[in-house]
């Protein structure tokens, strides 16, 4: 009797743990997460139409970060083209730019304020975009290819013969 | 590589605390306030100590700045347990602060007394919080920290001599404090180039490398005229 009264008790509490399990490894590892973007912005498009990576990441190869671009960048382009149907989406790139603010894009990737990493040497290393940011080129919506962690640097690091020096990356 | 050193003219230094000051801004040094200050828990990266010399009525005063020494056999570096400070090929003692857990016994071991512990989540008062410079990490509760002898912007001026494809020049590189001093008393460069301000400084009679007797090993050194008494020894302030 004892045994049959504390089974639906047991059940409970491993279902409770089964579920703080679940919500705690689904909020310490967000690799595939896809944030609601200001403006449906898709990086297939604009590849499919030949535009570079450094048309809007204009710093990719010079500086430590590779640049979110400006809302001038877009209306470059967009002020020039006629939608073949209307879409909001591009009209809230003018309603972003006659108001004189800029696009609130949602970043995907961000390190540990104790870290620092460098696009630059990177790109003179000559890794692909694709290897930190996955098949984002080929995709409508920006999603987060994976949650970097140190031996996945480390890994590379060591496959180049690149620095290994913890102060290399740490800060 | 260049191996850093540096080299502090006693004999210039005023006691202004630019360097100090310099410091705590460039590094992201928390201010403990004077209730944690009074315990011993304020967090000092660099610290002026006051040497009082002779006796009354000739009477001087020498300011001695004391940081970390980085240490060619650093005590700190051996009593980790978890490698969390370690010496770099350049020949910096580094704090790998995600790394730390807080034992602490650096601090024990380090004989110059340079070593911070944060016992408190560091945090400024508006709009201090606007000087937080990104390029050094804000460290947090429960950890160590030291002089890094600026080790961000050594690694800035190595990338800008990269990009250059050239060597890092002598005088190049300066820390937050040689950069501050007013008298020009603190002087950074690779002390294995014999061209360089160190190197030459290095072999001036007025060498005192503090606590050498330790066998440290320290690669901070000072100048100064006449014989270090006891009263003169970083630490022994009044």
């Amino acid at each position: 009797m004892l045994q049959l009264r504390s089974t639906p008790s047991v059940l409970i509490l491993g279902a409770a743990v089964l579920f703080i399990g679940v919500a705690i490894s689904a909020c310490s590892s967000d690799a595939g997460a896809s944030p609601d973007q200001p403006i449906a912005f898709s990086h297939r498009l604009h590849v499919e139409n030949e535009i570079d990576c450094s048309y809007c990441h204009e710093y990719y190869d010079r500086y430590a970060v590779a640049g979110i671009p400006r809302v001038s960048v877009c209306v470059d382009c967009h002020e020039f083209m006629e939608p073949v149907e209307p879409n909001p989406d591009l009209d809230r790139i003018f309603e972003f730019a006659d108001a004189g603010k800029e696009i609130p894009w949602v970043r995907l990737y961000e390190l540990p304020q104790y870290t620092h990493f460098n696009h630059k040497w990177h790109i003179q290393a000559e890794v692909e975009c694709q290897v930190c940011h996955g098949d984002i080129g080929i995709s409508d919506r920006a999603t987060r290819h994976m949650v970097y962690k140190m031996d996945w640097c480390l890994s590379c690091h060591e496959s180049q013969q690149a620095s290994v020096d913890c102060v290399t990356c740490h800060k | 590589m260049p191996k850093w050193g540096m080299a502090i003219d006693v004999d210039r230094c005023n006691g202004c605390n630019a360097c100090v000051v310099a410091c705590r801004t460039e590094n992201n040094v928390p201010t403990a306030g004077p209730d944690q200050a009074k315990i011993g828990r304020a967090i000092e990266w660099l610290r002026v100590e006051r040497h009082i010399e002779g006796e009354f009525p000739n009477v001087r005063v020498r300011f001695v700045p004391v940081m970390c020494v980085h240490c060619d056999e650093a005590p700190c570096v051996k009593v980790c347990p978890v490698s969390a400070t370690y010496e770099t090929p350049d020949g910096l003692n580094a704090q790998i602060h995600p790394r730390c857990i807080g034992t602490r016994a650096c601090g024990q071991a380090c004989p110059y007394t340079v070593r911070s512990f944060n016992w408190s989540e560091p945090s400024w008062e508006a709009p201090l919080e606007q000087t937080i410079n990104p390029d050094v990490a804000v460290r947090w509760k429960g950890i160590m920290e030291k002089c890094t002898f600026c080790v961000q912007r050594i690694r800035r001026t190595n990338d800008q001599a990269r990009t250059e494809e050239r060597e890092i020049r002598d005088g190049e590189v300066q820390p937050a404090c040689a950069q501050a001093c007013p008298a020009q008393a603190i002087v950074f460069g690779d002390r294995e180039d014999p061209e360089s301000t160190v190197s030459k400084l290095s072999e001036s009679p007025r060498v005192d490398r503090p606590l050498e007797e330790l066998g440290t090993g320290p690669r901070v050194f000072y100048l100064r005229e006449g014989d270090w008494g006891d009263s003169g020894r970083p630490g022994s302030s009044d």
